[in-house]
């Protein structure tokens, strides 16, 4: 009785020191913090979070830190040294990413993994869950799997993704194998047969469940608490629940993420490579004098550790740059990404940032010798000046007849003109006169627009009318 | 020197009189009107004024009271009453719509002659301060409505740019116009734009307020036998004889497949000399006038009813159609004029039995393989009917389509030779009234590309007016509605097809002005910047992309930078309604709905030409404003026939 009561008051002491720790945005912070299930062996982790320090395993960590051992003990104190919160996690071995099942963990042992050729199978007679070990890239979430026949004894399955950022966020995927349908929250979608392969894709950009072939299921208005959902920033951890179960039941999990699963005999343990998602937008156009700022990006693998990652952008002249910069040249500027895995898969993605010159042609246009002619009468079409800060240029000279038909009469390619208004394929010989007139056929009124615009489009328009007379 | 002088004056004042008297005279497509300041219709919200309409009034006469009265309120909040010619009240002021009591008495001796069969032209005159507008005793008395909107344009400046964009000048005073007695006759009796969105229209109000009549589903064409009716409609070879047997086996040389388990519109074609057997052809033509009857019968409204020949660009080339051709037919459609005369002088007897009295009139295409009319050059160079057998009946119309047109250039640019002399040809061979025009102002494969080519259709149409073109059809885009200021096109055309004088770029201008309204810049400039780049196109790139299959959607023609720069437009015309999203949010979402209509088409060359320059937020923000405007306009296709192309697969 007295070692019960010991222990009771043990219990206490140790509560009362949590909720002492846990005031304020101090414990908001904890509410928050979002770790994986457990670490995985061998692997680099950078768990610091704002206004705390980090120890491992009572070392103090200054930011990122490598799991090693069967646990780490992760706490975090505030500036005074006060305790924040401590998280006990253990550390798996999953073989230099050769075991693919150990990435999904289970701490009851509820449920046996096999790694086949085409898939990791999951199976499972009680209520349990699976959570997967690596942070993965929320922009194109595969989640594919097949229902074992015989096996399907459980009525849902579900994907609860975590945000990696904030533990508190979250969206669950419920599948229901009786009703064959998806849901989330209040929403539902029918889901085809079971039997076949069922790709689930969660896009973060539009916050929607799809279909492998692109079908929007679901659109996540809400997070799981029913607060405003904004979509995942930094990444999500993956558990897979299943409920209901009524007897001996197996999932095969054929892909997750770019990671096909299975691969039991592969030459290599990993043979994906790395996705990078920026995290801060990327411009397509930019102008003159604009300070380019490199974008943050995430990196993620599947399996494997990323032991190298990069962005440079390479101006039109050939200059790399790695640091923001001044833009000082036309044209297009190349972006460049690749991140790298430690079983040496590379992935690299390339994106064109243009710099648009946006000043228009400068344009003179000369008077009309007269704005009066007579029909039958040759016109003389005015002549113009035209310049552009690039050098290069087009000036299109338009003639809108009276009833209202439009004539090209001459396109100017920065001095190599053509002359339409002499083309005998394009107008009748009544309308022809040489390289700088026409002749008049009909009476009313009559406007010639000069078009310049440069490559980029940027445009100056003038015009000038005249009146035909019979 | 003095007298000189004196003659020369006493001359000009002459002319000047003949002129002043000359023009009371002339058919115009507009009355002939003065303002009078000191008169009012309405003044200070209240009106002496009283509409008038014949006690037996045609349909679109009263159609023509109720939308004067409607837009008189809309305007003045003064309604007017409506009355009969036996109902006017003592010292009311009217407005005499149709052939009334009233318009009888002031003007005992205008016989109408003018107008008479006319669908749309109309006498307007003014006397003692009360206007008269009267019309044909045909067509459901569709002129008279004509009239009212001409009028309302002047006293309350009445402009329908659209079903959502109708304008007129809200004012409590309304000034009372003094017409001088005079017949408005438009370019083109009959008008028919067909676009998807003018018919979707409930009660086809949209397209009559533009003056059209509906092709394919009106009062005027038989509903049954429009289109490409000889096989699809008359006679099929599956079809059985008198003795159970296929037409196709009894008759084999009626057909140029006899052996066509099915019909549709794009198959097959009627041999039109029957193998060249005179007995066999008077039995065809008998067959199909007894078709025709039963058609006649069982439409009792309809004017016009088709023969149209299939929609395939083959004949009969048998034995007896060369031989024919060569003899007296001068083309297929000589051979298709002198068979479908047999036709009619049969079907016009069995009418003078059955329904004598009934007044009907048939109209056959001169398209693809008959577009070529049966002519020849006299000894000046002019065009001449091929022989007497391929003069049309009386009562035939003949409906010129030309398909391969360049609808880029005008008639008279080297392009379009062949159709020039086609359409000299049938002005040749019909009268007036006998030719129809079916023309087309869309790009047939691609509904999401912008091109410009109103300017040019300007040109075809006053030379359409030129030829006596009694009815103009011009194909839009008809199978659903669509992007590429479809409005507008709709618009012009429906103003030029009444006064083919008009000025595209400046109906445009105004239509852009009244539609966008604070966006009305920006919209213009992306107008511009399109006409300019497809006048470029046409003449330096590709001057066969003119036509209505053309190919203008290529990175040559909608370069990158371009592409940028109309996307551009399209946000400078947000920025300019977006002070309207909190003071008048519902003006401001039908700006913006108007405006992003046209985005749709950017998102369609971003995405088929440039998709790999955007990046995946920038992809779904488009693909949610694609679906969402695509919806919301209800724009269902692509091209012809074709789905809405899925850009976002």
């Amino acid at each position: 009785m007295k070692k019960r009561v010991s222990l009771l008051l043990a219990c206490l002491l140790v509560l009362t020191l949590c909720l002492t720790a846990m005031v304020g945005a101090e414990k908001d912070v904890v509410n928050t913090i979002s770790l994986p299930a457990a670490l995985i062996k061998g692997h680099s982790y950078d768990l610091q979070i704002a206004d705390a320090s980090l120890s491992v395993n009572g070392e103090s960590c200054e930011g990122t830190f490598v799991a090693e051992g069967t646990q780490a003990v992760i706490a975090y104190t505030d500036g005074e040294g006060s305790a924040i919160a401590s998280y006990t996690l253990p550390v798996v071995d999953t073989k230099d990413s050769a075991d693919h099942c150990a990435y999904f963990y289970d701490p009851s042992g509820a449920v046996s993994k096999v790694e086949n050729e085409n898939n990791i199978a999951l199976s499972f007679s009680q209520d349990s869950t699976v959570s997967f070990l690596t942070k993965l890239n929320p922009e194109d979430l595969a989640m594919y799997f097949t229902a074992v026949e015989g096996k399907t004894n459980f009525e849902s399955v579900s994907f609860t993704m975590t945000d990696a950022q904030n533990a508190t966020v979250k969206v669950t995927f419920t599948v229901d194998t009786a009703a064959k349908t998806v849901s989330q929250g209040s929403q539902k979608a029918e889901l085809e047969d079971l039997n076949d392969i069922v790709q689930l894709r969660y896009k973060d950009a539009s916050q929607k469940l799809m279909l492998g072939n692109d079908k929007a299921l679901l659109s996540c208005e809400k997070d799981d608490s029913g607060e405003a959902f904004q979509g995942f920033p930094g990444g999500v951890y993956l558990t897979v629940s299943f409920a209901g179960v009524k007897g001996a039941s197996t999932l095969n999990m054929t892909r997750l993420g770019n990671h096909a699963l299975g691969h039991k005999n592969s030459t290599s343990p990993d043979m994906t490579e790395p996705t990078m998602v920026f995290t801060s937008a990327v411009p397509s156009t930019m102008y003159m004098d604009d300070v380019f700022a490199f974008p943050a990006y995430e990196v993620y693998d599947v399996l494997s550790p990323v032991t190298e990652s990069s962005v440079t952008v390479e101006a039109p002249d050939g200059t790399v740059y790695t640091e923001s910069f001044t833009v000082s040249q036309y044209g297009k500027y190349k972006l460049t990404s690749t991140a790298k895995d430690a079983c040496g898969n590379q992935a690299k993605t390339v994106k064109m940032i243009f710099v648009n010159d946006d000043v228009a042609p400068e344009l003179t246009v000369s008077q009309m010798e007269s704005t009066s002619y007579k029909v039958g009468d040759a016109v003389k079409i005015p002549g113009y000046t035209v310049s552009d800060n690039l050098g290069e240029y087009n000036v299109d000279v338009i003639l809108f007849l009276p009833n209202s038909e439009i004539r090209l009469l001459t396109h100017d390619a920065t001095g190599e003109i053509t002359y339409c208004l002499t083309d005998s394929s394009l107008y009748s010989a009544s309308f022809i006169g040489d390289n700088s007139s026409f002749k008049a056929e009909q009476a009313g009124k009559y406007t010639i627009r000069y078009v310049a615009y440069d490559d980029q489009h940027n445009r100056v328009v003038q015009e000038l009318s005249f009146q035909v007379h019979w | 020197m003095k007298r000189k002088l004196s003659f020369v004056l006493a001359m000009l004042m002459l002319v000047s009189c003949l002129l002043c008297a000359c023009k009371p005279e002339d058919n115009t497509p507009a009355p002939l009107k003065t303002q009078l300041t000191d008169k009012f219709l309405v003044q200070q919200g209240a009106s002496n004024y009283v509409l008038v309409l014949p006690n037996s009034a045609m349909k679109y006469e009263t159609f023509a009271a109720e939308e004067f009265a409607y837009f008189i309120e809309q305007a003045t909040g003064c309604k007017l009453e409506t009355v009969t010619e036996t109902t006017v009240p003592e010292g009311k002021k009217y407005i005499s719509l149709g052939k009334t009591n009233q318009f009888m008495a002031a003007f005992p001796d205008e016989t109408l002659a003018e107008v008479d069969g006319t669908m749309s032209s109309y006498l307007i005159a003014s006397k003692d301060d009360n206007i008269y507008i009267a019309g044909s005793d045909d067509h459901r008395g569709q002129a008279v409505l004509w009239g009212v909107y001409d009028i309302l344009t002047d006293l309350i400046g009445y402009t329908y740019y659209h079903d959502s964009e109708i304008y007129y000048v809200e004012s409590a005073d309304v000034n009372l116009w003094q017409y001088e007695r005079n017949v408005v006759v438009p370019s083109f009796d009959m008008r028919t734009h067909s676009t998807s969105y003018i018919y979707a229209f409930p009660n086809d109000t949209h397209g009559t307020r533009l003056r059209y009549i509906n092709f394919s589903r009106g009062l005027e064409w038989d509903p049954m036998t429009v289109g490409h009716s000889q096989v699809y409609i008359f006679l099929a070879p599956r079809d059985m004889d008198q003795n159970g047997v296929r037409y196709g086996d009894s008759h084999p040389e009626w057909f140029l497949d006899p052996t066509a388990p099915s019909v549709a519109k794009n198959e097959n074609q009627l041999c039109w000399t029957a193998g060249g057997d005179p007995e066999s052809l008077d039995l065809l033509q008998t067959v199909i006038a007894e078709e025709m009857l039963q058609y006649v019968m069982m439409d009792s409204e309809a004017t016009f009813f088709m023969l149209g020949q299939q929609d395939t660009e083959y004949v009969c080339q048998c034995d007896g159609c060369t031989k024919a051709l060569n003899e007296w037919g001068g083309s297929a459609c000589g051979l298709q004029i002198d068979f479908v005369n047999g036709v009619i002088e049969k079907t016009e007897a069995l009418i003078d039995q059955q329904a004598p009295g009934r007044e009907v009139l048939y109209a056959i295409y001169a398209y693809k393989p008959t577009e070529t009319p049966p002519v020849k050059t006299d000894e000046n160079g002019n065009y001449v009917p091929y022989s007497d057998r391929i003069i049309p009946h009386e009562k035939m119309r003949v409906f010129f389509a030309p398909v391969r047109l360049n609808f880029g250039f005008p008639y008279d640019s080297p392009h379009n030779a062949d159709a020039y002399k086609n359409l000299l040809g049938w002005n040749a061979v019909c009268t007036d009234e006998q030719l129809m025009v079916y023309t087309y102002d869309l790009n047939i494969h691609q509904y999401f590309v912008n091109f410009y080519n109103l300017g040019t259709i300007a040109s075809h149409m006053q030379d359409y007016e030129k030829a006596g073109v009694s009815y103009l059809l011009s194909q839009g885009i008809s199978d659903a509605n669509a992007t590429c200021f479809d409005e507008l096109r709709a618009y012009c055309i429906s103003r030029l097809m009444w006064d083919t004088s008009l000025n595209t770029q400046e109906l445009a201008a105004d239509f852009i002005d009244h539609y966008y309204k604070d966006a009305s810049d920006a919209m213009q400039t992306l107008f511009d910047m399109i006409v300019e780049q497809n006048a470029w196109y046409l003449a330096v790139e590709d001057p066969g992309s003119g036509v209505a299959t053309g190919l203008t959607y290529n990175t040559t023609c909608y370069p990158r930078a371009f592409v940028e720069k109309m996307d551009a437009q399209i946000f400078a015309a947000m920025d300019a309604i977006a002070h309207l999203e909190g003071s008048d949010p519902e003006q401001y979402e039908l700006l913006k709905a108007r405006i992003m209509k046209e985005y749709i088409s950017n998102i369609y060359l971003k995405m088929v030409l440039y998709k790999d320059f955007y990046t995946e937020s920038e992809i779904n923000e488009m693909e949610e404003l694609w679906t969402y405007y695509t919806d919301y306009w209800q724009i269902k296709r692509g091209g012809e026939g074709a789905a809405l192309p899925d850009l976002f697969a």
